[in-house]
C-alpha cells in the first residue's frame, strides 16, 4: 500500500502537473484561462502523428526483437556456465547514451568505419527507417531481458521439463506446456518496461536518429526550441500523448501474452 | 621596448575608463541612481546563467570578468546551460508558481527569440540598460543592431555585449578560388558533389544558413535554391549534420570543403583547437555577413538585480571589450561604438592582424523577424529535408 501511494504521488502529480501546463497557458499577466488551444494545435499538426507513427514502429520493433533474442539466448545460456552468463550480462549497466556514442563514433557518416573501410554501403546512424535506434535498443534490452528469463528458467523448471520428456513430449511441445507459461509472465513485464522505455527515451533517436522524422520525445524537446512559453504547453502535451501510447501497447502486451496462453 | 610602453599607457588608459564607471557624465540624477545601484550590489552574487559549451568564453568569464567585478564587491557564479531555453523554462516555472521576487535567475545571456517571448510575457526587468554608465558613454543607442533584437525594440530590457557574424571556413589549399555569392556556391556545389553541407534546422548555424539567404533572395526564391543546391550537398542531402559541431568534425576530418558559424572567431579558434589545418581562412558568402548582436537580460524577479546590472555595465567595459575582440582571447568584435571609445581605440588594434579573421564582413545582412524563425524552420522540414 504504501509503494502504491508513493507511485501514486509521483507519477500521477507528475501527470497531473503536465496536463495543467498543456491546458494553462501562462500570460502577460500570470496564468491564464484553461484552454484547449495548445492541443487543438497539438492533434492538427501533421509533424506530430508522423512522430507517433515513428515512435510506436521503432518501440514495437526494438521490444519484439529484444524479445525474440533473448528468448533464444536464453534457451542456449540455461545450460550453460556463469562465465557465459556474465558476458551476456554486460551491456545491462551500460548506458543507453554511450552505446549511442560509441555507435555514432563509428558508423556515422565520416565515423571511425567509413575512414576505415571506405563509404559504408548502407546508412545505420541518421537512416530515415530508425535501424540504428533499434538496433542499440536491442543491444542494450535483450540481455537486459535475458537476465529477467533466466531467473524465471530455474532449477524446478528442469525437472518439470525432465517428467514431460518422460512421458513422451516433443522438444516443441516441451517449450509450448512447460517452458512458455513459467517465462511468459517476465517476458511480458520486461518487453512493457523495455517498450515503454523506447516510447519516452530521446536521448539514443537525438544521437543516431535521422533528420527526419523524430520521435515523439525528440518532437517534444524541440516545441520549446523557439518558443518557450508556447512550446511548453505543446511539449507537456506530446508527452501526454507518449504516456498514454506506452500504457496502450502495455494493454495490448497484456492482452497479447493472455491469447497466447488461450485466455 | 617602446610598443611595450604603448601598451601599457594603452591599458592604463582603458584602467581609467573603467574606474570612470562609477561616475557617469550623466546628469547627477542618474549618477545618484547608479551610486545607489552600486550600494545595493556590495556582497551581492550575480547568478548569470549562460550557454557553458565554450571553454574559451567561460575562460573570459572566468578570468576576466569575475576580478573587474569583484572590485565592486560583487561575487560572479556562472550557470552553465546547454540551451538559452533552459534559464528561460526557470524564469517561466518561478512565474507560473507565483514567484514574483527572489529568483533563482539574475542575468541570461539570451538569444533573440528568447528575449522576444520573455518580452511578450513580461518577464524582464524594464528600462534599466540604457541607463548603465557605460551604455551612455560608449555604445551608439540608434545602430539598429543595438536598439533591436532580431527586430524586436530592446526597450531598456536588455544589454549589448557580443557581436555575432555568420562566416564560412574553407580551407585554402584544398579551394583556392572559393564561392563569394550562393549562385556561385550553387556552380561550385554542381562541380564538386558531396562537398558542401550545413547543419539541419532546427538547429541554430543551419537555420541561420536558411536566414542569411532568405534575408538576400526573399523565402521562395530562397527555397528553390535549397533545394536546387540539396543533390549536390554530402550524402545527396539526405543526411545532414545535427550540429555546428557535427560539421566542424566533417571539415576538420576533409570530409566536406566549407564549415560555418554565427561566430567570426570560428576559425581563428578552430585552428588552436588544432580541429581545422592551419590553411583555413575565413568567408563571407553573399553581400554581406548575418549579423546580430546578443545581449544580457535580468528577469523581473531577479534576487539580485543590482549586481545584475553591475554585471551588464562591467561586460561594456572598453577593457574587457578589449580583451573580448583580441583574437587571443575570443576575438569577438567589440559593440562598443568606436566613434566613441577615444584613446582606448587602441587597444582594439589587434584584432584586425589576424588571418583567421576577417577585415571586412561586407553589407551587413539583419536578421529576421524573431516570429519568422520558427515558420521557417518548419518549412525548410517540410519543403527541403522530407
Amino acid at each position: 500500500m504504501p509503494a502504491l501511494a508513493v507511485i501514486v504521488v509521483l507519477f500521477g502529480g507528475a501527470l497531473a502537473g503536465a496536463a495543467k501546463t498543456s491546458l494553462v497557458p501562462l500570460t502577460n499577466s500570470g496564468l491564464g484561462h484553461p484552454t484547449l488551444a495548445t492541443w487543438r494545435a497539438l492533434v492538427h499538426d501533421p509533424a506530430l502523428w508522423e512522430a507517433v507513427r515513428f515512435s510506436v514502429r521503432i518501440a514495437v520493433l526494438a521490444t519484439a526483437l529484444s524479445a525474440v533474442v533473448a528468448l533464444t539466448l536464453a534457451l542456449v545460456l540455461r545450460r550453460r556456465g556463469t562465465t557465459l552468463r556474465t558476458l551476456v550480462a554486460l551491456p545491462v549497466p551500460v548506458p543507453h547514451l554511450l552505446v549511442a556514442v560509441v555507435a555514432v563514433l563509428w558508423l556515422a557518416p565520416g565515423g571511425l568505419a567509413d575512414r576505415i573501410f571506405g563509404a559504408l554501403p548502407f546508412d545505420l546512424v541518421r537512416d530515415r527507417a530508425g535501424v540504428g535506434i533499434v538496433l542499440v535498443y536491442v543491444y542494450k534490452e535483450a540481455p537486459f531481458l535475458v537476465l529477467l528469463l533466466l531467473a524465471a528458467m530455474g532449477r524446478g523448471l528442469a525437472d518439470r521439463e525432465e517428467a514431460t520428456a518422460v512421458l513422451g513430449a516433443s522438444p516443441w511441445q516441451r517449450v509450448r506446456w512447460v517452458i512458455w507459461p513459467a517465462v511468459r509472465g517476465p517476458l511480458v513485464v520486461g518487453s512493457i518496461v523495455v517498450a515503454a522505455f523506447a516510447m519516452g527515451a530521446f536521448d539514443v533517436p537525438l544521437a543516431v536518429g535521422p533528420n527526419s522524422p523524430l520521435t515523439v520525445a525528440e518532437y517534444a524537446q524541440q516545441a520549446t526550441a523557439n518558443d518557450v512559453l508556447a512550446g511548453e504547453g505543446l511539449q507537456a502535451a506530446a508527452l501526454l500523448v507518449t504516456a498514454g501510447v506506452s500504457m496502450l501497447l502495455a494493454m495490448i502486451a497484456v492482452r497479447f501474452a493472455k491469447d497466447v496462453q488461450g485466455g | 621596448m617602446l610598443a611595450a610602453l604603448a601598451a601599457g599607457l594603452v591599458l592604463a588608459g582603458c584602467g581609467s575608463d573603467a574606474t570612470s564607471t562609477t561616475s557617469p557624465k550623466a546628469g547627477s540624477a542618474g549618477a545618484g541612481a547608479w551610486a545607489s545601484t552600486l550600494k545595493a550590489a556590495q556582497g551581492q552574487t550575480v547568478r548569470f546563467w549562460m550557454y557553458g559549451g565554450d571553454d574559451k568564453v567561460n575562460a573570459y568569464i572566468d578570468g576576466d570578468v569575475r576580478p573587474a567585478l569583484a572590485r565592486f564587491g560583487v561575487r560572479l557564479q556562472r550557470v552553465p546551460i546547454g540551451d538559452t531555453a533552459d534559464a528561460v523554462k526557470r524564469v517561466v516555472a518561478e512565474r507560473r508558481a507565483g514567484k514574483t521576487s527572489g529568483g533563482g535567475v539574475d542575468l541570461i545571456w539570451i538569444n533573440g527569440e528568447n528575449f522576444a517571448t520573455g518580452k511578450q510575457a513580461g518577464l524582464w526587468l524594464r528600462d534599466w540598460s540604457t541607463s548603465l554608465p557605460n551604455f551612455q558613454r560608449f555604445v551608439n543607442p540608434r545602430d539598429p543592431s543595438i536598439a533591436s533584437d532580431f527586430k524586436v525594440p530592446v526597450d531598456g530590457q536588455e544589454a549589448p555585449w557580443w557581436r555575432a557574424a555568420f562566416v564560412y571556413a574553407y580551407d585554402s589549399a584544398k579551394v583556392s578560388d572559393p564561392p563569394r555569392d550562393f549562385d556561385a556556391l550553387l556552380v561550385w556545389a554542381k562541380a564538386h558533389p558531396g562537398r558542401f553541407t550545413y547543419p539541419a534546422p532546427p538547429d541554430y548555424t543551419g537555420s541561420s544558413f536558411v536566414r542569411q539567404i532568405v534575408a538576400a533572395n526573399g523565402a521562395d526564391a530562397a527555397f528553390a535554391y535549397l533545394k536546387a543546391l540539396k543533390p549536390y550537398m554530402y550524402r545527396k542531402g539526405n543526411v545532414l549534420p545535427k550540429s555546428q559541431a557535427e560539421l566542424e568534425q566533417l571539415f576538420g576530418d576533409g570530409q566536406v570543403d566549407f564549415a560555418m558559424a554565427y561566430d567570426a572567431n570560428i576559425v581563428n579558434a578552430d585552428v588552436r583547437k588544432g580541429l581545422f589545418p592551419k590553411s583555413t581562412r575565413p568567408l563571407v558568402i553573399g553581400a554581406g555577413a548575418l549579423v546580430n548582436v546578443s545581449f544580457v537580460t535580468i528577469p523581473a524577479n531577479a534576487a539580485h538585480a543590482a549586481a545584475a546590472k553591475v554585471a551588464a555595465n562591467v561586460l561594456l567595459d572598453p577593457r574587457l571589450q578589449a580583451r573580448k575582440a583580441d583574437p587571443a582571447v575570443l576575438g569577438n568584435p567589440t559593440v562598443l561604438d568606436q566613434a566613441r571609445l577615444g584613446s582606448s581605440r587602441r587597444a582594439f588594434a589587434r584584432a584586425l592582424a589576424s588571418p583567421y579573421l576577417l577585415r571586412d564582413l561586407g553589407t551587413p545582412v539583419t536578421e529576421l523577424a524573431a516570429a519568422a524563425v520558427a515558420p521557417l524552420e518548419r518549412r525548410w522540414t517540410r519543403e527541403v529535408l522530407r
